[in-house]
């Protein structure tokens, strides 16, 4: 019997080994179920949180997916969370006793509250030591540019970094949106204004019409479209961002379903990989992700998976 | 909570696009059989590519000696199509039991100390699920139960499931209405309570469950007929996820700002905790 594989990941610059490539997407994921059928703190690297806004927020009206057959969902969920003070207050606390690192995903519509977030994280960073990172989720509307989202211009993705990165010392990944033409202008901007890691990718646009009543099914017509079908145009980002920045952490993430998707999102230069969509069908794919990485790593010789991270580059 | 490895042991077609599902749980210890509430429910994989969510259903029986149990569901779409195709042998992925379920009965003696319970269609189920556990408990009777079940026509009702209902309540307190006249009363149950106000001033617990429109209208008359009654209605919305990951199946509340997720927070709530347009 050969010794278990060494799963770890480790990131330039923190002095901190995920033990394993394996998080969930922002608000996808539901810990307190998911631990019940598959024990977290083993089987995943760390968990990352619904987007938290300023204040809490009520989320769109219904219906808010749409099921489609064989290549993915639309989502127009609305960010409905809490707000950051009650995140800060409880859902900190119950994370925590996973003990595994938390990323925080955070959005707000201008750059003073993104200050006053950063600011409020600062504040209680003490009391939660798995407090790891903050991711900023650049796909939300700033209201000081007529509503245009932050992330879909190198200038707004540069303010909002900077801002977040003047208060908050910690890792700071910046998740981009693929719906803003090339990607590399935009993440050189994040890199430029002190992000740490590049998450990529958050949802595509799409659209669903019902056909018998002759309208759109979402009412507010346009969705985020991810799983299966979104893979290859995120496997497209995680390549060219691994080409353009092979020194900067990235977060792969679209529709991942199992071990070879995560195998192919590694290969290609993600770090770390988040799963959503998928696991909403199949909770315990994390626990499969996480035997089949072990088992494949075994089966390869590999002593250590970080051996894959952008492999397939050199060939 | 688990995800069950399960069996088809049965699949009988007992009305008009209506199955009976009968599952077996493979492998794992057979908890769903110990666990499930009534108004717990499940969400069963369709294990093919064309499909991206499991589909959520009320668990309508249980045999705790088996582990055997049982879904009713009528076909609706594509899903449930494709589940009426199943054969014996066939091997699937039921997550459950999920949600909260139905109050116990209030213990407190009142004056109206009677429970109703009111099923529209396919929502008979979890009522179904209610009088199991009830008729199998030692401290509790079905003596002060009643039950309104309608549906569109008789055959809509599914033979063996009244005759079930019958069995356990007695065919005085089991009302039946079909909105075609063709059994029982001529008329959908919401008008079946407008017309009989004693039954609903009788009872300290009422539980609705079916199509959103018929629990609305429902409430309306239970709300101004017993208005210290305990309502508890079970709600259907679309449910990606059933585990609470993906807030896809909210219901807005009148007592709290946020809505609440119905896979996690529900599927039963009180009637007065939710902000339902046109429900007085
Ligand atoms: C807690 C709970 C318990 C349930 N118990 C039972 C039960 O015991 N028996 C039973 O038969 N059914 C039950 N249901 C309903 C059942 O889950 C659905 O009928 C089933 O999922 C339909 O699947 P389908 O693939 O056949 O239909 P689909 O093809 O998915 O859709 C059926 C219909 O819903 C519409 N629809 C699809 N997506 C949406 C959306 N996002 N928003 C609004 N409308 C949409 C479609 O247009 C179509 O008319 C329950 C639902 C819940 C939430
Ligand atoms: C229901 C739903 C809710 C989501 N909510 C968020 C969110 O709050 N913040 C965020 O950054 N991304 C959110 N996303 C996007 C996912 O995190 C992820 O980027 C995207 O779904 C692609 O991954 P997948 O194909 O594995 O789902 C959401 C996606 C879905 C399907
Ligand atoms: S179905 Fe996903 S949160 Fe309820």
């Amino acid at each position: 019997m050969s010794e278990t594989p060494c799963l770890e990941i480790k990131l330039p610059h923190i002095n901190f080994n995920f033990q394993n490539p394996i998080l969930n997407a922002s608000g996808t994921f539901y810990p307190a179920s998911f631990d019940q059928l598959c024990p977290l703190a083993k089987c995943m690297g760390g968990i990352v949180t619904k987007t938290v806004t300023p204040t809490a927020k009520t989320g769109n009206s219904q219906p808010r997916t749409v099921e489609l057959p064989g290549i993915g969902m639309l989502n127009s969920i609305g960010l409905q969370n809490p707000g950051l003070a009650y995140t800060l207050e409880k859902d900190l606390e119950s994370l925590s006793t996973y003990h595994l690192p938390i990323i925080l995903s955070i959005a707000a519509t201008s750059l003073q509250e993104f200050s006053q977030m950063s600011e409020q994280i600062v504040s209680v960073q003490s009391q939660y030591p798995n407090l790891l990172a903050l991711e900023i989720n650049l796909s939300c509307p700033n209201v000081d540019k007529g509503g245009l989202d932050f992330g879909s211009s190198c200038d707004g993705i540069t303010e909002v970094v900077k801002t977040v990165r003047d208060i908050w010392p910690g890792v700071l990944w910046a998740k981009l949106t693929p719906n803003a033409g090339n990607i590399i202008p935009l993440a050189g901007a994040a890199v430029e204004a002190g992000a740490s890691g590049i998450t990529a990718i958050n949802t595509l646009l799409g659209v669903a019409i019902d056909i018998r009543r002759r309208r759109p099914i979402l009412p507010r017509v346009s969705g985020g479209y991810s799983g299966p079908g979104v893979k290859p145009v995120a496997l497209h980002a995680v390549w060219q961002l691994y080409k353009h920045f092979p020194e900067i952490p990235i977060i792969g993430i679209g529709g991942i379903q199992s071990l070879d998707d995560t195998l192919e999102f590694m290969m290609a230069g993600a770090s770390l990989i988040q799963v959503g969509t998928a696991c909403f069908a199949r909770p315990t794919l994390f626990e499969d992700i996480h035997n089949g990485l072990t088992q494949f790593a075994r089966q390869e010789g590999l002593a250590h998976l970080q051996e894959l991270v952008g492999c397939a580059h050199s060939q | 909570m688990q995800d069950y490895l399960c069996e088809v042991v049965r699949q009988e077609n007992i009305g008009p696009d209506l199955y009976l599902l009968s599952l077996n749980t493979l492998r794992k210890p057979q908890q769903v059989a110990f666990a499930c509430r009534p108004g717990q429910f499940v969400m069963v994989d369709l294990h093919s590519e064309a499909f991206l969510f499991r589909r959520p259903f009320s668990v309508l029986s249980v045999d705790k000696a088996t582990g055997i149990f049982h879904i009713l569901y009528k076909v609706v779409g594509r899903g449930t199509q494709m589940m009426a195709n199943w054969q014996s042998g066939f091997q699937l992925s039921v997550l459950g039991p999920l949600g909260n379920g139905f109050s116990q009965r209030p213990q407190a003696k009142m004056e109206a100390s009677k429970t109703l319970l009111v099923g529209g269609g396919i929502g008979v189920a979890p009522l179904y699920r209610f009088l199991e556990t009830q008729s199998k408990s030692q401290n509790q009777s079905l003596e002060d139960v009643q039950c309104v079940y309608g549906a569109r026509t008789a055959a809509d009702l599914g033979l063996p499931i009244v005759e079930q209902l019958e069995y356990w309540l007695g065919s005085d307190k089991l009302m039946l209405c079909t909105d075609d006249g063709s059994l029982g009363f001529h008329g959908n149950v919401a008008e079946y309570l407008r017309q009989n106000p004693r039954l609903v001033e009788d009872s300290g617990h009422i539980m609705v469950c079916g199509p959103t429109r018929m629990m609305q209208a429902c409430v309306t008359t239970c709300r101004n007929t017993a208005p210290s009654a305990l309502i508890e209605v079970s709600l259907e919305e679309h449910m990606p996820c059933g585990t609470g990951a993906c807030s896809g199946c909210v219901v807005e509340r009148a007592d709290q700002a946020l809505p609440s997720k119905v896979c996690l927070e529900g599927p039963v709530f009180q009637a007065q905790q939710l902000a339902w347009e046109g429900v007085s």
